[in-house]
């Protein structure tokens, strides 16, 4: 039984004279399934233009897919979205943005 | 959009315009353990440094992966010989015992290094080391390092900020080596991932630290980042390679629910009664596996469950952590002391080892193989070192447990040590521009065509390569059928130079192109892979070979050239004498 996740994804590319704007994407979902996942999903079915971070380190500790899920910062690879849900996704840091989800740890 | 050829390079073009090239006499290709132990020696020796990193420095990479553990002589009785015979015989005597004498004696120093740098080991109350006792140890060995290796390179890193020689870039990918005079490298062509622009670095020496190439495979628990750019830009740049179908497989890599697919459980800590007396269990919840065996033979005794139709619903074998043999009490303690990490990212994804069994098989962990390296960390092309596991003659048919870490310090140090000496014997080279080498990338992300047509993106080749390395080059090989996977390779090949498509991007983070020209070192790669397996006609270690299913009695090498085909050569061995006092 496929349900939906909905994701409202805040897409941002610094080199265009674009606005920043709120994409929405829709995952089938069998159960389920981590942010990490869906970003994965919508970068290799729905769209390839999304930026975000892929590494996954397997022990729940780099941060590296720190994600802002409806105004909180969570990480990616632990956090589970539920099939019917709608749910909003932001960069962690938006004053170091590189584009869409992923930033600068550095600065 | 259809046909039309990528355009968006005018950015990439004007930036090199630009002329936004950097100068530095060491510049470390990889910001893990190897490589930022490299920069630390380098700066010590007075060099500027520059370290790139495909990801973000400390969360990108393989060393953040790793566990606890890192192997080094503490425990009273034990010694660097013994260290150094468990090694030889674990490594199923292909380990290159030159490097395995280093490895041993300079590991107590570099522990102390790391303690320096404010990296913490798990001590007894007394305040000696706490180590565990992993399989095929003849003492207990493994110092657990607090946060693993996230945790060692943390330290490092906070070590390296102490010097301002050292600069660090991450989300910079370096895709091809420069040399004014063939052979040795004096600069590198980089895809700065921040602004999307190719960029170059002009140095004196170079260290490969890029770590090892299990992104080939379509079961890896190993970073996606780890797709082997150093050992092909060694391979480009003339370097010998050694060993490549040595491939460690891991035993327990938890293979559902999806979400935590792909998450290691250290079965050397499942298995062992003093630490979480638990077992591993068949599809039909009977026992198969005795004692601590090597990961080697584990892996075998698990794959003929799982052959003999006795695997678990998802082709594995379960971790089964419920009928501990130390109590539900003491089993917490131990999860809590010794796996806390792993026991509480599981348990907050619902999976409570206490309480549930849970699936895991085999994956890809590491790759043994690699560049050929000398005792100083010297590759087989002057001016280009390398260390970690992106070298190939360390670790032989079998890593034992610990010793990767190991070697990311040990060989790291020397690494940086030998290219700053080099760096400053180096002649001053006039710059040259590298425009050849530019117009070569740029070429290359040209031939890219625009489409938003999926089976045509970077992802479905690099699926592709991954089945095929999985089911022709994975646990078990045999002749014809690593013939059929070089052939199925050059086929993809072919596709990719003709057929392989991006979505048009423009600027930042452009993660197509930077996956296309990741797949094209892997497909590279992939081939040679395929040629060493073919070539090793025996059973060792992790190459299991169904036509040749027995070992030789005298070892040897597989050595690869970029135009010298591939050979085989002699282990070099120590003389036991020398332990000697």
């Amino acid at each position: 039984m496929e349900k939906i996740i909905r994701v409202s994804i805040l897409r941002e590319n610094p080199a265009t004279a674009k606005a920043p704007c709120v994409q929405i994407y829709e995952v089938e979902a069998k159960g389920e399934m981590t942010i990490l996942e869906i970003l994965h999903k919508i970068y290799q079915q729905l769209d390839p233009t999304i930026a975000y971070r892929r590494y996954r380190c397997g022990r729940r500790i780099c941060r590296s897919c720190e994600v802002k899920l409806d105004g909180k910062i969570v990480r990616g690879c632990a956090t589970l979205l539920r099939p019917g849900g709608t749910y909003s996704l932001e960069p962690a840091r938006p004053s170091s943005l590189i584009r869409d989800l992923v930033f600068e740890f550095d600065k | 959009m259809e046909g039309a050829r990528f355009a968006s390079v005018e950015p990439v073009m004007k930036n090199y315009e630009d002329k936004q090239s950097i100068l530095t006499d060491v510049l470390i290709i990889g910001g893990g353990g190897a490589g930022i132990r490299a920069a630390i020696e380098a700066a010590r020796e007075g060099c500027r440094v520059i370290v790139t990193n495909k990801g973000p420095v400390g969360r990108s990479g393989v060393t953040p992966m790793a566990m606890e553990a890192l192997q080094c002589v503490c425990t009273p009785g034990d010694s660097e010989e013994l260290h150094f015979r468990d090694a030889v015989a674990g490594e199923r005597y292909l380990g290159d015992e030159r490097l395995i004498a280093v490895m041993v004696q300079e590991a107590r120093q570099r522990v102390r290094d790391l303690e320096s740098f404010g990296v913490h080991f798990k001590r007894k109350p007394d305040g000696r080391f706490d180590p565990m006792h992993h399989p095929g140890q003849t003492f207990p060995r493994t110092l657990f390092i607090q946060g693993g290796g996230y945790g060692m390179l943390a330290g490092l890193l906070a070590e390296a900020g102490k010097y301002p020689e050292i600069q660090i870039l991450s989300d910079t990918f370096v895709v091809k080596l420069c040399a004014d005079r063939e052979p040795t490298p004096s600069g590198a062509i980089y895809l700065d991932l921040k602004d999307g622009r190719l960029k170059s670095v002009h140095c004196q020496a170079v260290v490969l630290a890029t770590g090892g190439y299990e992104e080939l495979w379509a079961f890896t628990d190993a970073a996606v980042t780890a797709c082997g750019d150093g050992v092909i830009l060694a391979y480009e740049a003339g370097a010998k390679l050694i060993d490549l179908e040595m491939v460690q497989f891991y035993p327990t890599v938890i293979l559902h629910p999806s979400a935590i697919a792909g998450t290691l459980f250290q079965y050397e800590l499942i298995v062992n009664p003093e630490v979480l007396g638990g077992r591993l269990l068949n599809g039909k919840k009977e026992t198969f596996l005795a004692g601590m065996p090597l990961r080697d033979d584990v892996i075998r005794a698990i794959w003929k469950e799982i052959q003999s139709g006795r695997g678990t619903e998802h082709g594995g074998v379960f971790i089964d952590l419920t009928h501990s043999s130390k109590g539900r009490d003491a089993l917490t303690a131990a999860l809590e002391k010794w796996q806390p990490n792993q026991f509480h990212y599981l348990k907050d994804m619902g999976v409570d080892l206490r309480e549930v069994m849970v699936e895991a098989g085999p994956h890809v962990h590491f790759t043994m193989g690699g560049i050929a390296i000398d005792e100083r960390a010297r590759t087989s092309v002057p001016g280009l070192f390398a260390a970690g596991e992106v070298t190939g003659n360390l670790h032989g048919a079998n890593r034992i447990s610990g010793n990767s870490l190991t070697e990311t310090q040990v060989f790291g140090a020397i690494a940086g040590s030998s290219a700053a000496a080099f760096a400053k014997e180096r002649a001053r080279l006039a710059s040259t521009k590298f425009q050849g080498e530019i117009e070569e990338v740029l070429r290359l992300i040209r031939g890219l065509s625009v489409s938003r047509v999926h089976s045509l993106r970077p992802y479905p080749f690099r699926q592709r390569l991954q089945n095929i390395m999985w089911e022709r080059c994975g646990l078990e090989r045999d002749g014809e059928g690593l013939r059929e996977g070089r052939a199925d390779v050059e086929e993809l090949v072919k596709k990719a130079v003709t057929e392989m498509a991006v979505a048009e991007t423009v600027g930042p983070y452009p993660q197509e192109i930077q996956e296309a020209l990741e797949i094209r070192m892997m497909l590279s790669l992939a081939g040679l892979v395929l040629d060493s397996a073919f070539f090793r006609k025996e059973t060792r270690g992790h190459h299991l070979r169904m036509d040749y299913p027995s070992s030789a009695a005298d070892p040897q090498h597989t050595f690869l050239a970029r135009g010298r085909g591939i050979w085989e050569g002699e282990v070099q061995r120590r003389d036991p004498a020398k332990w000697k006092k």
